[in-house]
């Protein structure tokens, strides 16, 4: 689905338009800047008047089961009703973020004037592994007062696209700051015509969207990169309780391994293979149970493929010491420690990584490591959170937490909304 | 081997039932030869707890441990000295380090045998000079591709006077020849021969496509014939979709249904699967098939979905003699099809894959291997 100026077009007219977006946005910038309170005030409005029934359907339609999708409404409202969005405006702005701030700077003679502005236009070229992410990169826009040209991802239903209209509903305004095209991703004219219009291009996906999109973006034209993560569970000999076990696999059923905080392995602190058995004995029974009571819908098709690579790894001598096979799900003890993504859907790899090589281990994952859960003793917490920051690690949790989230949490060690807007000042 | 001479030799190909005892022979001898030579092989026999004495019946079959595909893509497991092996092809997958597979002459022989044997059974043999449209690569010195060559290898069932390839090679890649391919087919219709059209269907599909947007309809000639291998699920969502095929074929080449022949096979398992006049897949005596459960990896019967567990005895230079493909099939009783054929047949479902799946983790898969390895 194509949206431009608050309607539906079709992909013929939205090549047409392509060649006057131009000037569309040159009148929009030419006018007053968005308010963040306009678009605080119409997410409110939006979440509070929701029609529950109607979303689970779409999400429905992404394979989202009922109890999932009450939950992430339930989320989505809890974050962007009027106070969260205000209050995250707070956090990653700044008290006064509205404000114009008047100073005389140390040493100077005149007083200044600094404000933040809006970017100007922002172009969100989403991944379609989160279920209406590319609305959400939106609204970050929106809250910065940007214009925003969004590129659908190929599998999105029409979940963005309905959100957002309903957001123009409720505050026609807005209909002037949000494009959407679907476009694919091969097109690469139309989205190059595009990027000639934004300050920014926004980014979420993997190492290969990324990368062709810091070839192809002009020196003239930021670049935002949302990549993608690899996250694990690293539990040593006191953290390994029943209880914070128990979390971990709720953990691990709960996001099947997909998102860039879900848990991909679990590190051991020794480096004895003994002890690393000892663990897949005693966690097997406790993902298992938790395989039963989290049910996955996971089809023919990739059942058998976990199958027959879970085979693969076993006939694989050389680098595994033992699979130890669940129902449902599956701990695979290896001697390594590289840090790898796993067969996922609660198939897990289980390492030895001793906590003098855990820098050494981790370092060359520079800026792919999100989340660590991490499972020890009280007195060993605060040394190993330090470490773990230390390899590259932006997030230290529980088991239980690594894909929670709290209000106004920085997303993979920043704060997306200072990258939307510049500090402007005057003398 | 004096047995895979036997199985090779057999003149009835659909009697499974009739040669389980010579194919279960041929297969402790296949076996033997391997784990003889290929010392790598009968270590990873011996770590999954299997021996020769576990089998002791046609029954037991299922005991060998299969080498699934993505195995032997990263394992160059011979059992012949590298010199003796002739054919050398690469599995046409698109990830990973292209996987070898090289037969020996023997091996070579004993398939040629199967292939005659099978083209005959179908009538494909013919002395009639013939066209062809090869809807896949030109052979070349820099593309061991086992599709390319063998779908070369299938112009030889009738003599050729002219190949059209889809794919031209021009010395160092290829490139796509639509007008090459159109032009050739009308001067083919003009012409009082047969054309035989060899590829994927999905090429055939886009072809079919092209000429019916250019308004071309053709007459060809009535013996012509459109063989098809591999790639269905690709591109089609449906099973309806291969009689919709098989009736733009009718429609725009004038080629009718019986003359359309599907093909199934794989370069780990080089047996032959040709479909039957009811499109279906039955098991020749070259082979067995065994389904496996998705979860377990314990057969299954009939009627059940499970992964691909394949089984010949062909081939001496490697040990393929149970492997295990990424196909998700189904098994059903050789009467059901109505063919005429006793043998079970196949149904593919698809194959065993992530694919579509949405998953950010997954993205660094490559990054990290780069690093890790």
């Amino acid at each position: 689905m194509n949206l431009v100026g608050g309607q539906i077009v079709t992909q013929a007219e939205s090549q047409r338009i392509l060649d006057t977006m131009s000037d569309r946005i040159l009148s929009t910038l030419s006018r007053e800047a968005l308010n963040p309170k306009t678009v605080i005030e119409a997410c409110d409005k939006l979440v509070h008047s929701m029609d529950d029934s109607a979303y689970l359907i779409t999400m429905a339609k992404l394979g989202i089961g009922t109890e999932m999708g009450t939950r992430y409404l339930h989320e989505a409202k809890a974050m962007f009703n009027r106070d969260s969005l205000q209050a995250r405006l707070v956090a990653e702005l700044g008290p006064d973020y509205e404000q114009e701030r008047k100073f005389t700077p140390l040493f100077g003679a005149e007083s200044v004037r600094e404000r933040l502005e809006p970017l100007g236009v922002l172009l969100h070229i989403a991944a379609g592994n989160a279920d209406g992410l590319p609305a959400f990169s939106v609204l970050e826009g929106l809250l910065t007062g940007n214009i925003n040209i969004l590129k659908l991802p190929q599998v999105d239903g029409d979940l963005s696209v309905n959100l957002l209209l309903e957001l123009i509903r409720i505050e026609p305004t807005l209909a002037d700051y949000i494009y959407v095209f679907d476009y694919s991703s091969k097109d690469i004219v139309s989205i190059g015509k595009l990027m000639e219009l934004a300050d920014g291009v926004v980014v979420w996906g993997g190492d290969i969207a990324v990368s062709a999109l810091r070839k192809a973006v002009k020196p003239n034209t930021k670049l935002i990169e949302w990549g993608h993560k690899v996250s694990f569970a690293y539990v040593t000999k006191q953290g390994a309780t029943s209880e914070a076990l128990e979390g971990l696999a709720r953990h691990i059923c709960e996001t099947n391994g997909l998102l860039c905080s879900s848990c991909q392995g679990i590190y051991i602190s020794s480096d004895d293979m003994q002890d690393v058995f000892e663990f897949c004995k005693q966690f097997l029974p406790i993902l298992e149970k938790a395989t039963m009571e989290i049910p996955s819908s996971t089809s023919v098709g990739m059942r058998a493929q976990i199958t027959l690579q879970l085979y693969t790894l076993e006939l694989e001598q050389k680098l595994v010491s033992k699979v130890f096979r669940g129902k449902g799900c599956s701990l695979m003890a290896l001697e390594n420690s590289n840090l790898e993504t796993s067969i996922q859907f609660r198939n897990l790899w289980v390492k030895p990584l001793p906590k003098e090589k855990l820098l050494t281990t981790l370092r060359p994952h520079k800026n792919h490591l999100q989340t660590a859960g991490l499972l020890c003793g009280a007195q060993e917490r605060d040394f190993l959170t330090r470490l773990l920051w230390k390899a590259g690690i932006v997030r230290v949790t529980s088991g239980n937490d690594m894909s929670s989230s709290y209000l106004a949490e920085p997303h993979d060690g920043q704060y997306p909304l200072r990258h939307y807007v510049r500090i402007v000042s005057a003398w | 081997m004096k047995y895979r001479h036997k199985l090779f030799s057999h003149r009835d190909l659909y009697n499974t039932i009739g040669t389980d005892e010579l194919f279960f022979l041929s297969v402790i001898e296949n076996l033997k030869f391997h784990i003889d030579n290929c010392s790598e092989y009968s270590q990873l026999l011996q770590h999954q707890g299997f021996h020769l004495s576990s089998l002791s019946s046609f029954d037991d079959l299922y005991k060998i441990p299969p080498l699934p595909t993505l195995f032997l893509k990263g394992h160059n497991m011979i059992s012949l000295p590298y010199e003796k092996l002739m054919f050398k092809a690469t599995s046409s997958g698109t990830k990973g380090t292209p996987k070898q597979v090289g037969l020996d002459l023997a091996t070579s022989f004993a398939a040629l045998q199967m292939v005659w044997r099978t083209f005959m059974y179908y009538r494909l043999v013919s002395p009639r000079p013939t066209n062809y449209i090869v809807l896949g690569y030109e052979p070349s010195r820099h593309n061991r591709m086992g599709a390319a060559q063998t779908a070369y290898a299938t112009t030889l069932a009738a003599p050729a006077l002219h190949r059209e390839y889809a794919l031209k090679d021009t010395g160092e890649s290829y490139e796509l020849n639509q007008d090459g391919i159109i032009n050739a087919l009308l001067r083919y219709e003009k012409q009082s021969h047969p054309v035989r059209f060899i590829g994927f269907p999905a090429y055939l599909l886009f072809l079919l496509e092209g000429l019916k947007e250019q308004g071309i309809k053709l007459r060809l000639h009535p013996n012509s014939k459109v063989f098809l291998a591999g790639g269905w699920k690709q591109f089609f969502q449906e099973k309806t979709d291969k009689q919709e095929l098989y009736a733009m074929a009718e429609e725009i080449l004038g080629i009718k249904e019986h003359n359309c022949k599907d093909f199934f096979g794989a370069v780990e398992h080089p047996i032959v699967y040709c479909d039957c006049k009811n499109h279906r897949f039955h098991v020749p005596i070259y082979s067995r098939i065994i389904l496996r459960d998705v979860d377990t990896l314990e057969p299954v019967g009939f009627e059940t979905p499970g992964i691909m567990n394949l089984i010949t005895p062909l081939v001496g230079s490697m040990p393929l003699t149970s492997v295990m493909t990424d196909d998700v099939a189904v098994m059903h009783p050789g009467e059901s099809c109505g063919c005429g054929i006793h043998s079970p047949w196949f149904e593919l479902l698809g194959r065993a894959g992530l694919e579509n799946i949405k998953t950010c983790a997954a993205g660094a898969v490559e990054l990290l291997k780069g690093i890790s390895s």
